[in-house]
């Protein structure tokens, strides 16, 4: 699913943000990206989704080799990524269904089936009655979960969420944290970075990978925190 | 690309209401550009009919135009027949025909109108038989020249000048049309990618967010075609909607002051102004679209 062989990601400006990373994971596996503010966990998700590229090492996301040369085909790699990044990135103006319809749009699949799709995301995000809200209009909680809807409505093999307890307060983190887990299955991965080590108790706990300044500095099943 | 062309096609509706938000954020800009777009099409709409109606001046004047030779008085009937098909076989000529005398003096009756009593003061028709030639315009310098140099031939007497007068006057018009239509399209060019520039920068969230979601170039770039076109074709419309009524005065004014002019029916004209600022303006519109496109990337 990911194989990371001795990855580097040094920015234009010179900062390492990633150093020597080498790691498999698999499929079914849910993983938490852990690590201090600054310690290159959004930059590995940017890697997974060929935002950025590797300046030394190996990296392949779903049989995918992520390098410059390879753009095209990593945009269709993130057809089969669900991605739920720190600031949403839903589409203001426009309501809850339209932002998950929007994922599948790119799938190429008929208009009818599209909305069925996102309302049915939705409904498993707990948002059947706002389909037709604007997203401005939403809490901080709805708008992860309309993200979230956005990305699993069009089953993804990789869920890549990005700090998605971000703005949430303790039971919606909790709340969104077991919503992503519940997604976890023999075909799908999940990874989800988070500063919020003191909820990972409550849900079941897999294998927690954590950053420190560009390094891996833990990389184990059962997330106990140290 | 099948696959393509049916995700463009299952959102067509998406796309709509993609360039209806787009143009509506900025409504004004739109507008003055679409506008703007309008009347130097109409402008450019302006000369182009200048030109056309020129060049229908002189198709209808060379077919009419005609070299008159006049034979020597000693030759014969059958030699003047010889004569006749002999010139019908030089390059550029295209009709050869005999008038009598009694002809010319009708025709000369028929120009006068009014005043064709004058000719009855004549005792004998004072008119010649003579060789009626429609040749092409630009032959006929050559041609004038091979007749002169024939035996049999007492006088050619063209209307050259005339023509000559009237070619350069309609090159003129048709490099004012050129030139018209280069500086039309580099304005509407400039103007269509800036508007799209303009709208990629205000949707650029929006961008970033179907790139993170793996959508095609394809896929990103169709709305702001369809922006870029939709606005210039607002302007083709505008000014079809001007030329229309313009062509149609400017018609009937010189129908009025001149009746004899030879101009063009005023619906084949409007019909094919409609027709190339329709063509004209989307197409500008797609390339500006493009332009704009390209240079944000
Ligand atoms: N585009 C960039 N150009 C230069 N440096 C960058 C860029 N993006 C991130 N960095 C730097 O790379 C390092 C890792 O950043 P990153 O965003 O991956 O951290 P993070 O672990 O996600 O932090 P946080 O928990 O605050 O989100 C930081 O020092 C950051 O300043
Ligand atoms: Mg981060």
């Amino acid at each position: 699913m990911i194989e990371a062989k001795g990855i580097q990601l040094k920015y234009p400006d010179g900062t390492m943000a990633l150093n020597d990373l080498s790691f498999t994971v698999g499929k079914g596996e849910l993983v938490y990206l852990l690590g201090p503010s600054g310690s290159g966990k959004t930059s590995l998700l940017k890697l997974l989704l060929g935002l950025e590229f590797p300046t030394a090492g190996e990296l392949r996301v779903l049989g995918q080799a992520i390098t410059k040369r390879e753009t095209n085909s990593i945009r269709i790699l993130r057809r089969k990524i669900g991605p739920v990044s720190q600031e949403f990135n839903l589409i203001k103006g426009r309501n809850a269904l339209e932002n998950v319809m929007l994922g599948l749009r790119i799938l190429g699949i008929p208009p009818g089936l599209m909305e069925a799709e996102a309302k049915k995301a939705l409904a498993r995000v707990g948002l059947e009655h706002k389909y037709y809200s604007p997203v401005e209009n939403l809490s901080w909680g709805e708008r992860q979960r309309v993200a979230i809807a956005r990305a699993v409505a069009r089953q993804p093999k990789l869920i890549l969420a990005d700090e998605p307890t971000g703005n949430l307060d303790k039971d919606n983190a909790l709340q969104v944290l077991n919503l992503l887990a519940s997604f976890v299955n023999e075909d799908t991965t999940v990874i989800i970075t988070t500063h919020a080590t003191h909820l990972m108790r409550g849900i079941p706990g897999y294998r927690c990978m954590e950053l420190n300044q560009g390094i891996m500095i833990r990389d184990e099943k059962g997330c106990r925190p140290h | 690309m099948p696959a393509t062309l049916k995700t463009l096609f299952y959102n067509l509706g998406y796309f709509a209401k993609e360039v209806k938000t787009s143009i509506r954020l900025s409504f004004v800009t739109s507008l003055v550009s679409a506008v703007s777009i309008g009347l130097i099409l109409f402008i450019l709409a302006t000369v182009i009919s200048g030109w056309w109606i020129s060049r229908h001046f002189i198709d209808m004047i060379s077919q009419e135009a005609e070299i008159s030779i006049f034979w020597e008085e000693d030759l014969s009937d059958n030699q003047v027949t010889q004569l006749a098909e002999q010139i019908e076989q030089l390059e550029g000529i295209k009709k050869v025909r005999r008038v009598s005398a009694e002809e010319a003096y009708d025709k000369m009756a028929g120009m006068l109108g009014p005043e064709a009593d004058i000719l009855k003061l004549f005792e004998l028709n004072p008119f010649t038989p003579y060789l009626e030639i429609n040749l092409d315009l630009d032959k006929t310098e050559p041609v004038v020249d091979t007749l002169n140099r024939l035996p049999g031939i007492a006088y050619v007497r063209d209307n050259q000048e005339i023509l000559n007068r009237l070619h350069s006057l309609s090159q003129l018009l048709g490099v004012m049309g050129y030139l018209g239509l280069a500086a039309v399209a580099l304005t509407t060019l400039i103007i269509i990618s800036h508007i799209i520039k303009l709208s990629i920068y205000a949707r650029r969230s929006q961008i970033q967010t179907l790139e993170l979601l793996g959508a095609s170039k394809g896929f990103i770039a169709f709305p702001f075609l369809l922006e870029g076109c939709l606005i210039a074709f607002m302007g083709g419309l505008l000014a079809t909607a001007l030329i229309v009524p313009s062509v149609k005065l400017v018609h009937l004014h010189l129908w009025d002051l001149l009746p004899f002019l030879p101009l063009p029916p005023s619906e084949e004209l409007t019909l094919k102004l409609a027709g190339l600022l329709w063509v004209l303006s989307v197409l500008l519109g797609l390339i500006g679209s493009i332009i704009g496109l390209s240079s944000t990337r």
